[in-house]
Protein backbone atom coordinates (compact mmCIF):
# COMPACT_ATOMS: atom_id res chain seq x y z
CA UNK A 1 0.00 0.00 0.00
CA UNK A 2 2.85 2.36 0.92
CA UNK A 3 4.48 1.61 -2.43
CA UNK A 4 1.26 2.53 -4.23
CA UNK A 5 1.02 5.82 -2.34
CA UNK A 6 4.53 6.81 -3.36
CA UNK A 7 4.50 5.60 -6.97
CA UNK A 8 2.66 8.15 -9.18
CA UNK A 9 2.00 5.61 -11.96
CA UNK A 10 0.50 3.12 -9.50
CA UNK A 11 -1.60 5.90 -7.91
CA UNK A 12 -2.88 6.84 -11.38
CA UNK A 13 -3.79 3.24 -12.17
CA UNK A 14 -5.60 2.97 -8.82
CA UNK A 15 -7.56 6.15 -9.54
CA UNK A 16 -8.55 4.83 -12.97
CA UNK A 17 -9.67 1.56 -11.40
CA UNK A 18 -11.64 3.35 -8.67
CA UNK A 19 -13.47 5.49 -11.21
CA UNK A 20 -14.31 2.46 -13.32
CA UNK A 21 -15.53 0.60 -10.25
CA UNK A 22 -17.78 3.54 -9.29
CA UNK A 23 -19.27 3.74 -12.80
CA UNK A 24 -19.79 -0.01 -13.06
CA UNK A 25 -21.35 -0.24 -9.59
CA UNK A 26 -24.01 2.32 -10.57
CA UNK A 27 -24.82 0.45 -13.78
CA UNK A 28 -24.73 -2.96 -12.14
CA UNK A 29 -27.15 -1.92 -9.40
CA UNK A 30 -29.58 -0.69 -12.06
CA UNK A 31 -29.23 -3.88 -14.09
CA UNK A 32 -29.98 -5.87 -10.92
CA UNK A 33 -33.18 -3.97 -10.05
CA UNK A 34 -36.67 -5.18 -10.91
CA UNK A 35 -37.56 -4.10 -14.49
CA UNK A 36 -39.57 -0.88 -14.64
CA UNK A 37 -39.90 2.09 -16.95
CA UNK A 38 -38.00 4.41 -14.62
CA UNK A 39 -35.16 1.91 -14.21
CA UNK A 40 -34.97 1.38 -18.00
CA UNK A 41 -34.87 5.14 -18.59
CA UNK A 42 -32.20 5.72 -15.96
CA UNK A 43 -30.12 2.89 -17.34
CA UNK A 44 -30.40 4.32 -20.85
CA UNK A 45 -29.45 7.81 -19.63
CA UNK A 46 -26.37 6.41 -17.90
CA UNK A 47 -25.22 4.28 -20.84
CA UNK A 48 -26.09 6.90 -23.48
CA UNK A 49 -23.27 9.10 -24.67
CA UNK A 50 -20.93 7.43 -27.17
CA UNK A 51 -23.73 6.97 -29.74
CA UNK A 52 -25.20 10.46 -29.31
CA UNK A 53 -21.79 12.13 -29.42
CA UNK A 54 -20.51 10.25 -32.44
CA UNK A 55 -23.64 11.17 -34.40
CA UNK A 56 -23.81 14.80 -33.30
CA UNK A 57 -20.03 15.07 -33.80
CA UNK A 58 -20.68 13.84 -37.34
CA UNK A 59 -22.90 16.90 -37.95
CA UNK A 60 -19.66 18.89 -37.88
CA UNK A 61 -18.87 22.30 -39.37
CA UNK A 62 -18.13 20.77 -42.78
CA UNK A 63 -21.34 18.73 -42.56
CA UNK A 64 -23.45 21.82 -41.77
CA UNK A 65 -22.02 23.61 -44.82
CA UNK A 66 -22.56 20.52 -47.03
CA UNK A 67 -26.22 20.27 -45.94
CA UNK A 68 -26.73 24.04 -46.36
CA UNK A 69 -25.22 23.93 -49.86
CA UNK A 70 -27.38 20.92 -50.76
CA UNK A 71 -30.60 22.69 -49.73
CA UNK A 72 -29.68 25.99 -51.39
CA UNK A 73 -28.82 24.30 -54.72
CA UNK A 74 -31.47 21.61 -54.99
CA UNK A 75 -34.22 22.47 -52.50
CA UNK A 76 -35.96 19.82 -50.44
CA UNK A 77 -37.09 17.68 -53.39
CA UNK A 78 -34.54 14.88 -53.40
CA UNK A 79 -32.28 15.35 -50.43
CA UNK A 80 -34.79 15.32 -47.55
CA UNK A 81 -35.83 11.70 -48.19
CA UNK A 82 -32.23 10.85 -49.08
CA UNK A 83 -30.94 12.11 -45.72
CA UNK A 84 -33.70 10.22 -43.90
CA UNK A 85 -32.42 7.11 -45.69
CA UNK A 86 -28.96 7.83 -44.27
CA UNK A 87 -30.25 7.33 -40.69
CA UNK A 88 -30.35 3.49 -40.85
CA UNK A 89 -27.08 3.52 -42.80
CA UNK A 90 -25.29 5.36 -39.98
CA UNK A 91 -26.96 3.16 -37.36
CA UNK A 92 -26.04 -0.13 -39.06
CA UNK A 93 -22.36 0.76 -39.25
CA UNK A 94 -22.00 2.32 -35.81
CA UNK A 95 -24.01 -0.35 -33.98
CA UNK A 96 -21.29 -2.89 -34.81
CA UNK A 97 -18.69 -0.75 -33.01
CA UNK A 98 -20.81 -0.82 -29.82
CA UNK A 99 -20.87 -4.62 -29.79
CA UNK A 100 -17.19 -4.90 -30.70
CA UNK A 101 -16.12 -2.48 -27.96
CA UNK A 102 -18.35 -3.92 -25.25
CA UNK A 103 -17.43 -7.54 -25.97
CA UNK A 104 -13.69 -7.22 -26.66
CA UNK A 105 -12.90 -4.24 -24.37
CA UNK A 106 -10.52 -3.14 -27.12
CA UNK A 107 -10.62 -0.21 -29.53
CA UNK A 108 -10.89 -0.54 -33.31
CA UNK A 109 -7.20 0.19 -33.99
CA UNK A 110 -6.08 -2.38 -31.40
CA UNK A 111 -8.26 -5.11 -32.86
CA UNK A 112 -7.04 -4.34 -36.39
CA UNK A 113 -3.45 -4.49 -35.08
CA UNK A 114 -4.09 -7.79 -33.26
CA UNK A 115 -6.05 -9.58 -35.95
CA UNK A 116 -4.75 -8.21 -39.26
CA UNK A 117 -1.13 -7.42 -38.44
CA UNK A 118 1.20 -4.55 -37.74
CA UNK A 119 1.00 -3.08 -41.25
CA UNK A 120 -2.76 -2.53 -41.18
CA UNK A 121 -2.61 -1.44 -37.53
CA UNK A 122 -0.04 1.26 -38.16
CA UNK A 123 -1.56 2.21 -41.52
CA UNK A 124 -5.02 2.71 -39.96
CA UNK A 125 -3.62 4.70 -37.05
CA UNK A 126 -1.35 6.94 -39.16
CA UNK A 127 -4.00 7.60 -41.80
CA UNK A 128 -6.59 8.30 -39.10
CA UNK A 129 -4.38 10.74 -37.19
CA UNK A 130 -3.35 12.61 -40.35
CA UNK A 131 -6.94 12.84 -41.61
CA UNK A 132 -8.17 13.87 -38.17
CA UNK A 133 -5.66 16.71 -37.75
CA UNK A 134 -6.62 18.07 -41.17
CA UNK A 135 -10.34 17.69 -40.40
CA UNK A 136 -9.73 19.56 -37.14
CA UNK A 137 -8.48 22.50 -39.19
CA UNK A 138 -11.88 22.70 -40.87
CA UNK A 139 -13.59 22.45 -37.46
CA UNK A 140 -11.60 25.41 -36.17
CA UNK A 141 -12.49 27.38 -39.30
CA UNK A 142 -16.15 26.57 -38.56
CA UNK A 143 -15.89 27.57 -34.90
CA UNK A 144 -14.15 30.85 -35.79
CA UNK A 145 -16.78 31.54 -38.47
CA UNK A 146 -19.58 30.89 -35.98
CA UNK A 147 -18.05 33.20 -33.39
CA UNK A 148 -17.35 35.90 -36.00
CA UNK A 149 -21.13 36.44 -36.18
CA UNK A 150 -20.86 37.64 -32.56
CA UNK A 151 -17.94 39.95 -33.42
CA UNK A 152 -15.19 37.72 -31.95
CA UNK A 153 -11.89 38.28 -33.81
CA UNK A 154 -10.26 35.28 -35.52
CA UNK A 155 -7.29 34.86 -33.15
CA UNK A 156 -9.45 35.10 -30.01
CA UNK A 157 -12.02 32.70 -31.47
CA UNK A 158 -9.43 30.08 -32.44
CA UNK A 159 -7.42 30.30 -29.23
CA UNK A 160 -10.57 30.37 -27.05
CA UNK A 161 -12.03 27.36 -28.89
CA UNK A 162 -8.75 25.45 -28.58
CA UNK A 163 -8.67 26.13 -24.82
CA UNK A 164 -12.29 24.95 -24.45
CA UNK A 165 -11.62 21.72 -26.37
CA UNK A 166 -8.45 21.09 -24.32
CA UNK A 167 -10.25 21.87 -21.03
CA UNK A 168 -12.72 19.02 -21.63
CA UNK A 169 -9.89 16.48 -21.58
CA UNK A 170 -8.14 18.26 -18.72
CA UNK A 171 -11.05 17.16 -16.47
CA UNK A 172 -9.43 13.69 -16.61
CA UNK A 173 -12.75 12.00 -15.97
CA UNK A 174 -14.59 10.24 -18.80
CA UNK A 175 -18.13 10.57 -17.44
CA UNK A 176 -17.85 14.29 -16.60
CA UNK A 177 -16.25 15.17 -19.94
CA UNK A 178 -18.91 13.14 -21.76
CA UNK A 179 -21.82 14.81 -19.91
CA UNK A 180 -20.46 18.33 -20.56
CA UNK A 181 -19.86 17.55 -24.24
CA UNK A 182 -23.38 16.11 -24.49
CA UNK A 183 -24.74 19.37 -23.02
CA UNK A 184 -22.81 21.37 -25.61
CA UNK A 185 -23.92 18.99 -28.37
CA UNK A 186 -27.56 19.79 -27.54
CA UNK A 187 -26.91 23.14 -29.26
CA UNK A 188 -26.93 21.14 -32.53
CA UNK A 189 -30.71 21.37 -32.16
CA UNK A 190 -30.68 25.15 -32.83
CA UNK A 191 -31.11 24.26 -36.50
CA UNK A 192 -34.64 22.98 -35.74
CA UNK A 193 -36.17 26.35 -34.67
CA UNK A 194 -34.21 27.96 -37.51
CA UNK A 195 -35.83 25.62 -40.03
CA UNK A 196 -39.27 26.35 -38.53
CA UNK A 197 -38.58 30.10 -38.68
CA UNK A 198 -38.07 29.75 -42.43
CA UNK A 199 -41.78 28.70 -42.60
CA UNK A 200 -41.23 25.65 -44.80
CA UNK A 201 -44.12 24.36 -46.85
CA UNK A 202 -45.42 21.14 -45.30
CA UNK A 203 -46.90 20.29 -48.71
CA UNK A 204 -43.50 20.62 -50.42
CA UNK A 205 -41.86 18.35 -47.86
CA UNK A 206 -44.70 15.81 -48.11
CA UNK A 207 -44.39 15.90 -51.90
CA UNK A 208 -40.62 15.39 -51.62
CA UNK A 209 -41.19 12.34 -49.47
CA UNK A 210 -43.89 10.99 -51.77
CA UNK A 211 -42.25 11.57 -55.16
CA UNK A 212 -38.52 11.74 -54.40
CA UNK A 213 -37.48 13.33 -57.68
CA UNK A 214 -34.28 15.08 -58.68
CA UNK A 215 -34.60 18.65 -59.96
CA UNK A 216 -32.92 18.60 -63.38
CA UNK A 217 -32.09 14.90 -63.28
CA UNK A 218 -28.91 13.14 -62.23
CA UNK A 219 -26.24 15.66 -63.21
CA UNK A 220 -22.60 15.51 -62.12
CA UNK A 221 -23.32 18.30 -59.60
CA UNK A 222 -26.13 16.29 -57.99
CA UNK A 223 -24.00 13.16 -57.98
CA UNK A 224 -21.18 15.04 -56.26
CA UNK A 225 -23.58 16.27 -53.55
CA UNK A 226 -25.03 12.77 -53.09
CA UNK A 227 -21.54 11.41 -52.58
CA UNK A 228 -20.63 14.34 -50.31
CA UNK A 229 -23.73 13.71 -48.16
CA UNK A 230 -22.88 10.01 -47.81
CA UNK A 231 -19.27 10.93 -47.05
CA UNK A 232 -20.55 13.31 -44.39
CA UNK A 233 -22.75 10.60 -42.85
CA UNK A 234 -20.00 8.01 -42.24
CA UNK A 235 -16.41 9.05 -41.64
CA UNK A 236 -13.50 6.80 -40.58
CA UNK A 237 -12.97 8.56 -37.22
CA UNK A 238 -16.52 7.61 -36.17
CA UNK A 239 -15.69 3.90 -36.04
CA UNK A 240 -12.57 4.49 -33.93
CA UNK A 241 -14.34 7.02 -31.69
CA UNK A 242 -17.42 5.03 -30.74
CA UNK A 243 -15.55 1.81 -30.10
CA UNK A 244 -12.93 3.68 -28.04
CA UNK A 245 -15.61 5.53 -26.08
CA UNK A 246 -17.50 2.29 -25.39
CA UNK A 247 -14.33 0.77 -23.94
CA UNK A 248 -13.26 3.87 -21.99
CA UNK A 249 -16.74 4.18 -20.48
CA UNK A 250 -16.46 0.57 -19.35
CA UNK A 251 -19.59 -0.68 -21.11
CA UNK A 252 -19.98 -4.46 -21.13
CA UNK A 253 -22.07 -6.96 -23.11
CA UNK A 254 -24.92 -6.42 -20.63
CA UNK A 255 -25.08 -2.73 -21.75
CA UNK A 256 -25.27 -3.52 -25.46
CA UNK A 257 -29.04 -3.06 -25.66
CA UNK A 258 -28.86 0.43 -24.19
CA UNK A 259 -25.77 1.16 -26.31
CA UNK A 260 -27.73 0.26 -29.44
CA UNK A 261 -30.63 2.50 -28.39
CA UNK A 262 -28.16 5.32 -27.74
CA UNK A 263 -26.79 4.86 -31.28
CA UNK A 264 -30.29 4.69 -32.78
CA UNK A 265 -31.45 7.86 -31.00
CA UNK A 266 -28.20 9.59 -31.98
CA UNK A 267 -28.58 8.66 -35.64
CA UNK A 268 -32.21 9.84 -35.67
CA UNK A 269 -31.27 13.20 -34.10
CA UNK A 270 -28.37 13.52 -36.56
CA UNK A 271 -30.74 12.87 -39.47
CA UNK A 272 -33.37 15.30 -38.18
CA UNK A 273 -30.80 18.09 -37.79
CA UNK A 274 -29.38 17.39 -41.26
CA UNK A 275 -32.90 17.54 -42.73
CA UNK A 276 -33.59 20.78 -40.82
CA UNK A 277 -30.54 22.46 -42.40
CA UNK A 278 -31.56 21.32 -45.89
CA UNK A 279 -35.12 22.52 -45.25
CA UNK A 280 -33.80 25.87 -43.96
CA UNK A 281 -31.70 26.76 -47.01
CA UNK A 282 -34.03 24.87 -49.35
CA UNK A 283 -36.90 27.12 -48.23
CA UNK A 284 -35.05 30.44 -47.94
CA UNK A 285 -32.33 30.38 -50.62
CA UNK A 286 -33.33 27.79 -53.25
CA UNK A 287 -36.62 29.39 -54.45
CA UNK A 288 -34.87 32.77 -54.77
CA UNK A 289 -32.05 31.25 -56.81
CA UNK A 290 -29.38 32.74 -54.57
CA UNK A 291 -25.91 31.54 -55.58
CA UNK A 292 -24.02 29.92 -52.74
CA UNK A 293 -20.99 28.69 -54.65
CA UNK A 294 -17.77 29.65 -52.89
CA UNK A 295 -19.49 31.06 -49.80
CA UNK A 296 -17.25 30.91 -46.74
CA UNK A 297 -18.61 29.45 -43.50
CA UNK A 298 -19.05 32.98 -42.06
CA UNK A 299 -20.87 34.25 -45.17
CA UNK A 300 -23.65 31.66 -44.77
CA UNK A 301 -25.10 33.46 -41.74
CA UNK A 302 -24.83 36.81 -43.55
CA UNK A 303 -26.66 35.35 -46.56
CA UNK A 304 -29.53 34.13 -44.37
CA UNK A 305 -29.80 37.33 -42.27
CA UNK A 306 -31.84 39.52 -44.71
CA UNK A 307 -34.55 36.83 -44.87
CA UNK A 308 -34.63 35.53 -41.30
CA UNK A 309 -33.31 38.39 -39.17
CA UNK A 310 -30.31 38.98 -36.92
CA UNK A 311 -31.36 36.51 -34.23
CA UNK A 312 -31.60 33.70 -36.76
CA UNK A 313 -28.19 34.59 -38.20
CA UNK A 314 -26.74 34.44 -34.69
CA UNK A 315 -28.41 31.09 -34.05
CA UNK A 316 -26.83 29.81 -37.26
CA UNK A 317 -23.45 31.08 -36.01
CA UNK A 318 -24.02 29.36 -32.67
CA UNK A 319 -24.92 26.12 -34.43
CA UNK A 320 -21.81 26.32 -36.57
CA UNK A 321 -19.64 26.93 -33.50
CA UNK A 322 -21.16 23.98 -31.64
CA UNK A 323 -20.81 21.73 -34.69
CA UNK A 324 -17.09 22.45 -34.86
CA UNK A 325 -16.60 22.22 -31.09
CA UNK A 326 -18.21 18.81 -30.52
CA UNK A 327 -16.52 17.39 -33.62
CA UNK A 328 -13.15 18.73 -32.44
CA UNK A 329 -13.56 16.89 -29.12
CA UNK A 330 -14.70 13.59 -30.63
CA UNK A 331 -12.20 13.63 -33.51
CA UNK A 332 -9.23 14.43 -31.22
CA UNK A 333 -10.30 11.66 -28.85
CA UNK A 334 -10.49 9.12 -31.66
CA UNK A 335 -6.86 9.95 -32.56
CA UNK A 336 -5.69 9.74 -28.95
CA UNK A 337 -7.41 6.38 -28.34
CA UNK A 338 -6.10 4.89 -31.61
CA UNK A 339 -2.48 5.89 -30.91
CA UNK A 340 -2.69 4.55 -27.35
CA UNK A 341 -4.20 1.28 -28.58
CA UNK A 342 -1.58 0.63 -31.25
CA UNK A 343 1.39 1.63 -29.09
CA UNK A 344 0.07 -0.21 -26.03
CA UNK A 345 0.29 2.91 -23.83
CA UNK A 346 -2.39 4.01 -21.35
CA UNK A 347 -5.28 5.58 -23.23
CA UNK A 348 -8.17 6.62 -21.00
CA UNK A 349 -9.92 9.86 -20.12
CA UNK A 350 -10.04 8.50 -16.55
CA UNK A 351 -6.25 8.29 -16.36
CA UNK A 352 -4.32 11.20 -14.89
CA UNK A 353 -1.96 13.12 -17.18
CA UNK A 354 1.23 11.65 -15.67
CA UNK A 355 -0.01 8.13 -16.37
CA UNK A 356 -1.12 8.78 -19.94
CA UNK A 357 1.19 11.48 -21.37
CA UNK A 358 0.99 10.10 -24.92
CA UNK A 359 -2.83 9.99 -24.86
CA UNK A 360 -3.19 13.59 -23.66
CA UNK A 361 -0.22 14.64 -25.85
CA UNK A 362 -1.92 13.39 -29.03
CA UNK A 363 -5.22 15.01 -27.97
CA UNK A 364 -3.65 18.38 -27.13
CA UNK A 365 -1.10 18.22 -29.95
CA UNK A 366 -3.79 17.67 -32.60
CA UNK A 367 -5.71 20.67 -31.31
CA UNK A 368 -2.61 22.87 -31.14
CA UNK A 369 -1.49 21.97 -34.69
CA UNK A 370 -4.96 22.53 -36.17
CA UNK A 371 -5.44 25.86 -34.35
CA UNK A 372 -1.99 27.03 -35.45
CA UNK A 373 -2.69 26.16 -39.10
CA UNK A 374 -5.90 28.24 -39.05
CA UNK A 375 -3.97 31.21 -37.66
CA UNK A 376 -1.28 31.03 -40.37
CA UNK A 377 -2.05 33.76 -42.91
CA UNK A 378 -2.78 32.39 -46.40
CA UNK A 379 -2.69 28.75 -45.22
CA UNK A 380 -3.52 26.40 -48.14
CA UNK A 381 -7.02 25.63 -46.85
CA UNK A 382 -8.25 24.29 -50.20
CA UNK A 383 -5.37 21.80 -50.29
CA UNK A 384 -6.20 20.79 -46.71
CA UNK A 385 -9.86 20.13 -47.56
CA UNK A 386 -8.76 18.10 -50.58
CA UNK A 387 -6.26 16.08 -48.56
CA UNK A 388 -8.91 15.33 -45.88
CA UNK A 389 -11.04 13.70 -48.55
CA UNK A 390 -8.16 11.77 -50.06
CA UNK A 391 -7.03 10.46 -46.66
CA UNK A 392 -10.61 9.44 -45.78
CA UNK A 393 -10.91 7.66 -49.13
CA UNK A 394 -7.76 5.67 -48.36
CA UNK A 395 -8.84 4.70 -44.85
CA UNK A 396 -12.56 4.10 -45.32
CA UNK A 397 -12.40 0.75 -47.20
CA UNK A 398 -9.92 -0.94 -44.82
CA UNK A 399 -11.69 0.40 -41.71
CA UNK A 400 -15.14 -0.73 -42.90
CA UNK A 401 -14.02 -4.13 -44.18
CA UNK A 402 -12.11 -4.80 -40.97
CA UNK A 403 -15.22 -3.77 -39.04
CA UNK A 404 -17.29 -6.36 -40.91
CA UNK A 405 -14.66 -9.09 -40.50
CA UNK A 406 -14.24 -8.32 -36.79
CA UNK A 407 -17.98 -8.21 -36.14
CA UNK A 408 -18.15 -11.71 -37.66
CA UNK A 409 -15.12 -13.05 -35.80
CA UNK A 410 -16.40 -15.90 -33.58
CA UNK A 411 -13.25 -15.88 -31.43
CA UNK A 412 -13.80 -12.24 -30.45
CA UNK A 413 -17.56 -11.88 -30.64
CA UNK A 414 -18.84 -15.30 -29.61
CA UNK A 415 -22.65 -15.12 -29.48
CA UNK A 416 -22.58 -11.37 -30.21
CA UNK A 417 -21.31 -11.73 -33.79
CA UNK A 418 -23.35 -10.40 -36.71
CA UNK A 419 -26.51 -12.25 -37.66
CA UNK A 420 -27.08 -13.19 -41.30
CA UNK A 421 -29.62 -10.36 -41.69
CA UNK A 422 -27.18 -7.84 -40.22
CA UNK A 423 -24.47 -9.07 -42.60
CA UNK A 424 -26.71 -8.71 -45.64
CA UNK A 425 -27.75 -5.14 -44.68
CA UNK A 426 -24.32 -4.08 -43.43
CA UNK A 427 -22.60 -5.69 -46.45
CA UNK A 428 -24.82 -3.72 -48.83
CA UNK A 429 -24.24 -0.51 -46.88
CA UNK A 430 -20.48 -1.06 -46.76
CA UNK A 431 -20.36 -1.79 -50.51
CA UNK A 432 -22.34 1.40 -51.21
CA UNK A 433 -20.14 3.53 -48.95
CA UNK A 434 -16.97 2.06 -50.45
CA UNK A 435 -18.09 2.76 -54.01
CA UNK A 436 -19.29 6.28 -53.21
CA UNK A 437 -16.35 7.29 -51.03
CA UNK A 438 -13.93 6.08 -53.73
CA UNK A 439 -15.90 8.04 -56.33
CA UNK A 440 -15.87 11.10 -54.04
CA UNK A 441 -12.11 10.89 -53.57
CA UNK A 442 -11.55 10.55 -57.32
CA UNK A 443 -13.95 13.37 -58.26
CA UNK A 444 -12.31 15.64 -55.67
CA UNK A 445 -8.89 14.91 -57.15
CA UNK A 446 -9.77 15.20 -60.84
CA UNK B 1 -22.56 -11.25 -10.75
CA UNK B 2 -20.96 -8.99 -8.15
CA UNK B 3 -18.91 -5.93 -8.97
CA UNK B 4 -15.53 -7.55 -8.29
CA UNK B 5 -16.23 -10.44 -10.64
CA UNK B 6 -17.56 -8.09 -13.30
CA UNK B 7 -14.49 -5.85 -13.12
CA UNK B 8 -12.24 -8.89 -13.22
CA UNK B 9 -14.10 -10.11 -16.30
CA UNK B 10 -13.65 -6.70 -17.95
CA UNK B 11 -9.94 -6.66 -17.19
CA UNK B 12 -9.40 -10.17 -18.48
CA UNK B 13 -11.20 -9.26 -21.71
CA UNK B 14 -9.02 -6.15 -22.07
CA UNK B 15 -5.82 -8.14 -21.35
CA UNK B 16 -6.59 -10.90 -23.79
CA UNK B 17 -4.30 -10.84 -26.84
CA UNK B 18 -5.89 -12.15 -30.00
CA UNK B 19 -3.49 -13.69 -32.46
CA UNK B 20 -3.71 -13.18 -36.20
CA UNK B 21 -7.18 -13.84 -37.57
CA UNK B 22 -7.74 -17.20 -39.23
CA UNK B 23 -9.17 -16.03 -42.52
CA UNK B 24 -11.19 -18.09 -44.92
CA UNK B 25 -10.48 -18.11 -48.64
CA UNK B 26 -12.93 -15.26 -49.35
CA UNK B 27 -11.48 -13.10 -46.59
CA UNK B 28 -7.94 -13.75 -47.83
CA UNK B 29 -8.99 -12.61 -51.30
CA UNK B 30 -10.56 -9.55 -49.73
CA UNK B 31 -7.29 -8.71 -48.00
CA UNK B 32 -5.40 -8.91 -51.29
CA UNK B 33 -8.04 -6.71 -52.90
CA UNK B 34 -7.61 -4.26 -50.05
CA UNK B 35 -3.84 -4.14 -50.56
CA UNK B 36 -4.34 -3.61 -54.29
CA UNK B 37 -6.88 -0.86 -53.55
CA UNK B 38 -4.52 1.03 -51.24
CA UNK B 39 -1.63 0.78 -53.72
CA UNK B 40 -3.86 1.85 -56.63
CA UNK B 41 -5.35 4.76 -54.67
CA UNK B 42 -1.90 5.92 -53.58
CA UNK B 43 -0.79 5.86 -57.24
CA UNK B 44 -3.90 7.83 -58.23
CA UNK B 45 -3.30 10.34 -55.42
CA UNK B 46 0.31 10.89 -56.48
CA UNK B 47 -0.79 11.24 -60.12
CA UNK B 48 -3.56 13.66 -59.11
CA UNK B 49 -1.26 15.87 -57.10
CA UNK B 50 1.50 15.87 -59.73
CA UNK B 51 -0.86 16.81 -62.57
Amino acid sequence: MAAVLHDPAARGATREKDLRRRDRTRLLSLHAQRPSWSRALLLLLLVAGPGMLVMLGDNDAGGVITYATTGARYGVGFFVPFLILMIPVAYLVQEMTVRLGAVSQKGHAELIFDRFGRFWGWFSMADLVLGNVLTLVTEFIGMAAGLSIFGVPLAAAVLGSACLVAALAAIQRYMTAERITLGLAALNLVFLPLALRAHPSAGAIAAALAHWTLPGGLTSGVLFLIIANVGTTIAPWMLFYQQGATVDKGLTPRDIRQGKTDTLVGSIVMGIVAVAIVVLTGTVLFPRGIAVSGLSAAQWAQTLEPFLGTTAARLFGLGLFEAGLVAAVTISLSSAWAVGEVTGRTHSLNAPLRQAPLFYGIYGGSIAVAAAVVLIPHAPLQLITLTVQVVATLLMPPALLFLLLLANDPEIMGPYRNSRATNICAGAVVAMILALSTLYGLTTLF
Amino acid sequence: MDIDRELEDLESRARRVYGPARLGRAARWLMWLLRAYVVAMLAVVVYGFVH
